[in-house]
């Protein structure tokens, strides 16, 4: 057996002979060199090019948020009947900037809280329900304040189709209205607290009594309401007659949901109801304003605190978003990388835009 | 004998010869060089379309800005047919038709400088705690590193297209860093 298999081993070499020793580890030596740089050129590169496309998505996504908010805030303000004179527009936008505190920020776990980032509300008239005049009983004038029932007309038949009571069922409890004198001097703003109804031929509209915090959350009349006799031009009103206005108001709101301190989301929450995630992994949302001052070079954005209480709303002719988003941290494919902004892993990418509502800019001009 | 075998195998049945070998790595690593090629440019054009995307938010940001000013404002007054030029720097008294604007993200924060018309600029710093602050003063502030420079001009063309309005043509232009294609912008807007 042993002589059998050493006598075939030199024939069967014979027959399958290739390579020799030498040109193996010759040419596995090349091939190793020349594979080995390329991997190394391949590895150096596969960091680079999955920041490079992280970050093209980054853009994508910080961009079709700031389209989405200059199609929003360019039509602030809209819907304003033409029937009203209303001397300096009321309702359009109003910015709750938040104060800035090293406490909103984890530097070390690299997560955002919600007092990191400002609120922008962007209010407009909603174009599906005609305006409408208060009626109160008597034929008086009513005073919003004291009273939480608001009597309102069902709006001539030229205007509004349906009837009184399809009209009542337009409003709902949890909607925003704007009251405005005919001349435009004064308003206020309340909650309705029911869904309207029909009163006689009257539609009956109950609210929470105006001029109090928690009837405008969007901060329309705050500032009139807090500065009491400061507010020279005395644009909140509480008393309102027949020739005046009940408007409801619809509205886009933006901010920053930070509920997942890791993954802060951009929302677009609407009057209807419907809140959409406009853009995740946004580390920085901040909105400036300008206030007419009289001249427009003299027109200057600051991120004053613009808390609801602290300026006219009335007066804000342009704004100035700016954004902040990174890529998903921990994702760069190197994980030494620290971005030069608040040093996560992760890249981050601004984007500030310029944007002048046409309703309240152009006006002035 | 077995000598004659050996050489008669070989002929039959060889494998392949080193120069063979080496003609298919050669073959081999040409190929692993184009896709790494493929990617570093891949890594250009990337960055290209993002100081592109940049370059239009700034031209918007300006024609923005331009539209805002009353009709018989002097920044967008037109004597004879235009006002300004896209093709080089020009200035009016005491007015200029270009300006620079300028982003970094260094040192813990993301700051914005604009340069206006009167030659002022306004820096708009925003830091990770929610702090933005906004400040204009008259002389140009330090170069920062990792700045990217944008340099915008833009011209006031009066009765284009029709008669009675004005055309504002913003061209922008990235001067910083040097990448294979240049990053440049143009944008117009019709106004009265």
């Amino acid at each position: 057996m042993k002589n059998f298999s050493t006598g075939r081993l030199p024939q069967s070499r014979r027959l399958e002979s290739g390579f020799t020793l030498l040109e193996l580890m010759v040419s596995t030596a090349v091939f190793l060199v020349i594979g080995a740089a390329a991997f190394s050129l391949f590895s150096s590169h596969a960091p680079l090019f999955t920041r490079q496309q992280n970050i093209s998505g980054l853009n994508i996504n910080l961009r079709n948020a700031v389209t989405q908010m200059e199609l929003d805030v360019v039509n602030a303000g809209n819907g304003y009947y033409p029937g009203a004179d209303i001397a300096s527009w009321p309702v359009g936008l109003t910015v709750n900037n938040q104060q800035p505190s090293t406490t909103c920020y984890n530097a070390t776990a690299h997560t955002y809280s919600s007092t990191c980032f400002d609120t922008m509300n962007i209010i407009g008239v909603d174009g599906s329900i005609p305006p409408t005049h208060p009626n109160p009983p008597g034929n008086s004038c009513g005073a919003t304040d004291t009273s939480s029932i608001l009597f309102v007309d069902p709006p001539p038949s030229t205007e509004y189709s349906g009837s009184p009571s399809q009209f009542a069922s337009l409003f709902h409890s949890g909607d925003q209205l704007l009251i405005i004198k005919s001349d435009g001097s004064q308003m206020a703003t309340t909650t309705l607290t029911q869904d309207g109804s029909l009163s006689g031929a009257k539609v009956r509209l109950q609210h929470n009594p105006t001029g109090a915090s928690t009837t405008d959350p969007l901060g329309i009349t705050t500032f009139f309401a807090n500065s009491g006799s400061a507010d020279t031009q005395n644009k909140l009103g509480n008393t309102f007659c027949q020739s005046d206005w009940v408007l409801k108001l619809s509205y886009t709101t933006y901010y920053v949901d930070a509920t997942d301190p890791t993954n802060p989301k951009l929302m677009r929450q609407q009057s209807t109801g419907t809140t959409d995630v406009v853009a995740e992994q946004i580390i920085g949302f901040k909105v400036g304003a300008s206030l007419w001052s009289g001249t427009v070079s003299g027109d200057t954005f600051t991120f004053q605190n613009y808390n609801y209480n602290s300026y006219d709303p009335s007066q804000v002719r342009s704004l100035i978003v700016s954004l902040i988003g990174r890529t998903t941290p921990n994702r760069t494919g190197d994980l030494t990388y620290k971005n030069s902004f608040d040093n996560g892993n992760y890249q981050i990418q601004s984007l500030s835009v310029v944007i002048n509502p046409r309703n309240l800019s152009m006006n002035d001009h | 004998m077995a000598a004659s075998q050996f050489n008669k195998t070989r002929k039959s049945q060889r494998g392949f010869t080193l120069l063979e070998t080496l003609g298919a790595i050669a073959i081999l690593s040409i190929g692993l060089l184009a896709m790494a090629g493929l990617m570093s440019k891949t890594t250009v054009s990337s960055s290209q379309s993002r100081y592109m995307s940049a370059a239009s938010i700034l031209a918007t940001q300006k024609l923005e800005e331009l539209n805002r000013y009353p009709i018989s404002d002097p920044v967008i007054a037109v004597s004879g047919s235009s006002a300004g030029s896209i093709t080089g720097d020009v200035s009016s008294g005491s007015l200029n038709y270009f300006d620079n604007v300028q982003i970094s993200a260094v040192g813990g924060t993301i700051t914005e400088t604009t340069e206006d018309d009167q030659g002022n600029y306004t820096t708009i710093t925003q830091s990770p705690d929610g702090t933005i602050t906004s400040a204009t003063s008259t002389t140009a502030p330090a170069p920062l590193a990792e700045t990217l420079r944008y340099h915008r001009r833009w011209v006031i063309e009066k009765d284009v297209p029709v008669t009675g309005v004005r055309r504002i043509t913003v061209f922008v232009q990235l001067t910083n860093p040097p990448i294979v294609n240049s990053v440049t912008f143009q944008i117009s807007m019709v106004r009265p």
